[in-house]
């Protein structure tokens, strides 16, 4: 019966976490978009690997190309890859983030067909006059144009509701007038520079034979730029108007530089004290305005990016030699700045993806440890070392991208919620191993894995939801490294422990609740012994880390508690902790108690880690409200533990009670019946 | 036979228990647990009212805007229990020895910590000082606390000492309120009715009122406006008018002086945000607000000034590093908003405490790590050695 109960719940956990993962993935997925976009051919790798690495600046910091096109497509796109074919069932070719940032810049005849806006919901489209598809889609640049006008006028209406008082479209609306805005800026970056300038004929001279429309490069101008400051000058002074042929290319080259003055900053300054770097717009009004002195610079960079955005016209190759001039270039000119040291570690850290393998050695580590609970002897003794080796294996790729960030980013591992959870799913593993280590039963060794799984897919998740580079700088107030190291770093530690006495405490439910533990007091013991272990570190490291808060506070903003949600979160978590002590102290809960208390306390480090930074509020506010249900989700999973541990509890008393009841009527000193030995 | 405790023995024994200890955790988890909640709706300042001021004797929930029908005691009480119970229990019952050195010594240092909480609500003293580049002042503003301001007159100008009904004689007034608050050295009291927590003066047709606006969820933005009757010593009632702070947006510190004649001496009235002084004068030189290259994202504010006393003293204060000197801290607080203000005239404000527990939370930590240390890594050992000895085969 027993062993029918086991495969029965094996089958039934192996199912329920193929849902875990099967949700995830759905989620992070896109909807099909299979699209045609005519003539499309994918960027040889050659091309991509040279685009990799090559520096931009983007929200405060110098990074590399590929980060800036990841974060922004999945701003966008909802993801980080999309599919089209160039002909009508053809095959389909998957558009990575540096593909897809490519034709932006230089192919943007085909960008603009290409499903790059994800539209969550329908209604949207219909408020702006375009004729939806599926009530979740993607739509290309060229699909929405017809309600660009629309669109933008409804979100500058929108933008004067408070954030709170807007309904869930507007908010839409205001989402994806962002999203078309951004793009447009993307796609101006090199425009300017990639058709030229029109020149109209010069009033009173003879016009060419030819009909054909006379185009100069942007350089070209700029490189006259006195000229026309001469010829502007004089005719101001002669109370005339300005030339109508320089006056529409001055026109031409404002639009220009208009369009390509926000989407890429791509020229290192030459200044050594200016930390800004240029766009190409910048770069040719800083000429035309004479607000540099590095004319000769600026000219050589835009006839740089001339030469290669009408490169691509000729072929692929002759386009990457371009591309490798204008790199080398610039890399040089970033190294003598300093900023290039991190960029190749940075583009490694994203090629290498480093989580998932991790994800996949955690996956094969609940596999093994799915077999281990299964079997006994020898054969459970071998997997469970499979388990540690392949846990350590999947923890070691988590240290590497976490040492990896903190070189990149020259601060302490946590600096923000997406650090915070990989930071977690390494130290649970270090608490857990310690515990195991103790206990010995091999009940946290292949706990572990699943909570890690479980952990580097709210990663994922998290990063595809928020859609921001989590490397990007912290602001003023978090800028103090000695307060990050030893303040956020204890008070996660305590996140951390405080999920491994829930983890203990789900063991012990589950393992008790279903009789899976074969009455076996012992480890019933060992259990509790490590919870409460585990309750000890909790406290130690919420309880220093929380004051440790209050004393930066004190400094940062001029009090010790603020009752800021993030404050009462952490001071929870401490007083959850302390009553569960007292109360086991005072022999108020005991083996049962503990463990539903600990499974308690995670609902309490959720709500403190994530939830308070839903509310919307606080100086700790991370401003997103998204992912609200999967927080209802784990609340619900743990009432649904709490009430089953209580029943079971409860259920087990009176199976205790009614024992005990009748041993009694068997006592012969009562009148009971003398049994044999 | 067992005989029954003395009720005084009971009592002792209830309040220094593990029981009340868990109830009381459990409660102090709950309470802040819905007072965070709450705040998202009612504000920060509301909400700490409702919930954790000494005279709110008990509160009733809500969250969404609904009530949730089940009272609960005062948070703050809440805690005052706790702190006899730990003071009972966790120092004067505890066992005393070096294995429990460690558990006596974080109890000790708790209860200083809430102690130095304690000591903040009552004596802490919290306003801003905003300064422009070359400008210099010797006081701050409080952020939330209204205060009447009554200065005799003379040819215009004050005369003498500043008489002040503080947030004290103020605090709990409501629209249908009236409360009389009494000036010692003043030939007249003052009447206060008609209490707005947030109102703006004006004139309608001929007559003057007091128009209720909104009441803010961020206090600090709020101007409180009242009707105010002079009553002389002898009981007589004298002119109405009405006061009020002028609204944030306004950016004036004070309405001018309502002026009022009493036994033919002139006195000038109003109503302000409480004015802190500070023993030395601050003045501005240099605001510098850093954001990082082409972002909005700002990378540091700091400030450098003059710190002017007995002699000037140039000081940095900035984001993380503020100037603790003569009593009061100044924090780096606002400063002029975003790169675009690049260029133009520079402003700084400072959020200025006065706080006699300022340093006592940090004293507090390096107690309550080290006791809680000791203590934890005691139990460890004893658990080791015993689980060690468990493992020992038995002798015969």
């Amino acid at each position: 019966m027993k062993r029918t109960v086991r495969w029965i719940l094996f089958f039934f956990g192996l199912l329920l976490f193929g849902g875990v993962l099967l949700t995830a993935a759905m989620d992070a997925k896109p909807p099909a978009n299979n699209r045609v976009v005519e003539g499309y051919q994918a960027w040889s790798q050659e091309t991509l690997d040279l685009a990799e690495s090559f520096p931009v600046q983007d929200g405060g910091r110098i990074k590399p190309l590929t980060t800036y096109a990841g974060f922004t497509m999945l701003r966008l796109h909802g993801a980080r890859s999309l599919t089209v074919s160039a002909t009508e069932n053809g095959e389909p070719i998957r558009i990575q983030p540096l593909a897809w940032m490519l034709d932006i810049f230089f192919r943007p005849q085909l960008a603009m067909q290409e499903p790059t806006f994800r539209v969550d919901d329908s209604a949207v489209l219909t408020a702006i006059g375009v004729t939806p598809r599926d009530r979740r889609d993607h739509y290309s640049y060229q699909e929405i144009e017809p309600g660009r006008d629309r669109l933008f006028e409804m979100a500058q209406g929108y933008n004067n509701i408070p954030k709170k008082e807007r309904t869930g479209l507007e908010q839409q609306v205001l989402d994806l007038a962002e999203n078309y805005h951004s793009y447009e800026q993307l796609l101006g970056a090199f425009s300017m520079v990639r058709g030229g300038l029109r020149m109209m004929p010069v009033e009173g001279l003879p016009e060419a034979a030819d009909d054909a429309p006379k185009v100069a490069g942007v350089a070209e101008v700029m490189a006259t730029a006195p000229v026309i400051r001469q010829v502007l000058q004089e005719s101001q002074a002669k109370g005339g108007k300005i030339p109508p042929h320089l006056s529409s290319l001055l026109q031409q080259l404002l639009d220009g530089a208009n369009a390509s003055n926000a989407g890429l900053f791509l020229f290192p300054p030459a200044g050594k004290d200016d930390e800004g770097w240029l766009s190409p717009g910048e770069r040719v009004m800083n000429v035309m305005e004479m607000k540099t002195r590095d004319v000769e610079g600026s000219v050589k960079d835009i006839k740089a990016i001339e030469t290669l955005s009408r490169s691509i016209f000729d072929s692929e190759e002759a386009f990457r030699t371009e591309l490798a001039k204008l790199k080398a270039d610039v890399v040089e000119r970033a190294q003598e700045r300093g900023e290039y040291e991190k960029i190749e570690l940075e583009a490694e850290y994203y090629r290498k993806n480093w989580l998932l393998y991790a994800l996949s050695f955690f996956l094969i580590a609940t596999l093994l440890a799915m077999g281990m609970w299964m079997t006994a002897g020898r054969a459970s003794q071998w997997l469970s070392w499979g388990v540690w080796g392949t846990t350590f294996v999947a923890w070691g790729m988590v240290i590497v991208p976490i040492v990896k960030r903190c070189l990149i980013m020259g601060r302490p591992p946590v600096g923000n919620l997406y650090d915070t959870i990989i930071f977690i799913a390494a130290a649970i593993v270090l608490f857990g191993s310690i515990a195991e280590a103790f206990m010995r039963r091999r009940l946290l060794l292949g706990a572990m894995p699943i909570a890690c799984v479980l952990l580097i897919l709210l990663a994922r998740l998290f990063e595809v939801g928020d859609a921001r580079d989590h490397m990007d700088p912290l602001v003023a107030v978090l800028r103090s490294n000695y307060w990050l190291t030893i303040h956020v770093i204890t008070i996660t530690l305590g996140y951390a422990s405080g999920l491994v006495v829930a983890v203990i405490g789900i063991v012990y439910v589950l393992l008790r609740g279903l009789g899976l533990d074969g009455g076996d007091a012992s480890m019933r013991r060992s259990l509790t012994r490590a919870a409460y272990g585990m309750v000890c570190v909790t406290l130690f490291l919420s309880l220093v880390g929380t004051v440790l808060g209050g004393i930066w506070a004190n400094d940062s903003w001029g009090r010790f508690w603020g009752w800021d949600p993030k404050e009462n979160g952490a001071l929870m978590i401490v007083l959850a902790n302390l009553a569960i002590l007292h109360a086991r102290l005072g022999g108020y809960i005991k083996e049962w108690g503990l463990h539903l208390s600990g499974i308690a306390l995670s609902a309490v480090v959720t709500f403190s880690w994530w939830h308070v930074n839903m509310l919307d509020t606080g100086l700790h506010n991370y401003g997103f409200t998204k992912g609200a249900s999967y927080i209802m989700l784990v609340y619900s999973v743990v009432g649904l533990l709490i009430l089953f541990g209580l029943a079971m509890a409860w259920w087990d008393r009176e199976k205790t009670a009614a024992a005990r009841r009748g041993q009694q009527r068997e006592t012969p000193e009562l009148g009971g019946k003398r049994r044999e030995a | 036979m067992m005989t029954r405790p003395s009720f005084l023995v009971s009592l002792w024994k209830f309040f220094s228990g593990y029981g009340l200890a868990t109830f009381l955790l459990v409660l102090l988890g709950v309470e802040t647990w819905l007072a965070t909640l709450e705040m998202v709706d009612a504000g920060l300042l509301a909400t700490l009212q409702k919930y954790f001021h000494w005279s709110s004797w008990y509160l009733i929930p809500y969250y969404n805007g609904k009530s949730m029908i089940l009272p609960l005691p005062g948070g703050y009480w809440v805690c005052a229990l706790l702190l006899v119970n730990m003071v009972l229990g966790g120092l004067i019952r505890a066992r005393k020895g070096w294995k429990t050195a460690g558990v006596l010594l974080a109890h000790f240092s708790i209860v200083f910590m809430v102690a130095a909480g304690g000591v903040a609500q009552l004596f802490e003293k919290r306003g801003v000082m905003f300064l422009i580049e070359g400008e210099q002042a010797d006081y701050a503003v409080s952020l939330t606390d209204p205060t009447i301001e009554v200065m005799e007159l003379k040819d215009g100008k004050p005369l003498g000492e500043v008489h002040v009904a503080g947030e004290s004689a103020l605090r709990g007034l409501s629209s249908e309120d009236q409360r009389v608050i009494h000036f010692e050295d003043l030939p007249f009291d003052l009447e206060v009715g008609g209490w707005q927590k947030n109102a703006m003066v004006r004139k309608e047709g001929d007559q003057w009122t007091l128009k209720p606006l909104p009441v803010q969820i961020e206090g600090e933005m709020n101007a409180p406006g009242c009707g105010v009757r002079v009553i002389s010593r002898d009981g007589k009632v004298g002119e109405s008018f009405l006061l009020a702070v002028p609204p944030v947006s306004t950016g004036e510190e004070h309405y001018p002086l309502r002026q009022i004649e009493v036994d033919g001496r002139t006195f000038g009235i109003r109503l302000v945000k409480e004015t802190i002084p500070v023993p030395y004068t601050v003045k501005l030189e240099d605001a510098v607000a850093e954001y990082y290259p082409n972002s909005m994202r700002p990378k540091s504010f700091s400030s450098s000034i003059e710190r002017i006393g007995e002699r000037a003293v140039p000081v940095e204060i900035s984001m993380n590093e503020p100037m603790r000197f003569g009593g009061f801290t100044f924090f780096q607080r606002t400063m002029s908003s975003g790169p675009q203000t690049q260029g133009g005239p520079e402003f700084s404000g400072f959020e200025v405490v006065s706080n006699p527990a300022d340093k006592w939370p940090e004293w507090s930590l390096y107690m309550v790590t080290l006791g809680l240390f000791i203590h934890f890594v005691t139990k460890l050992v004893t658990s080791i050695k015993g689980a060690s000895r468990r493992r020992q085969p038995k002798q015969a």
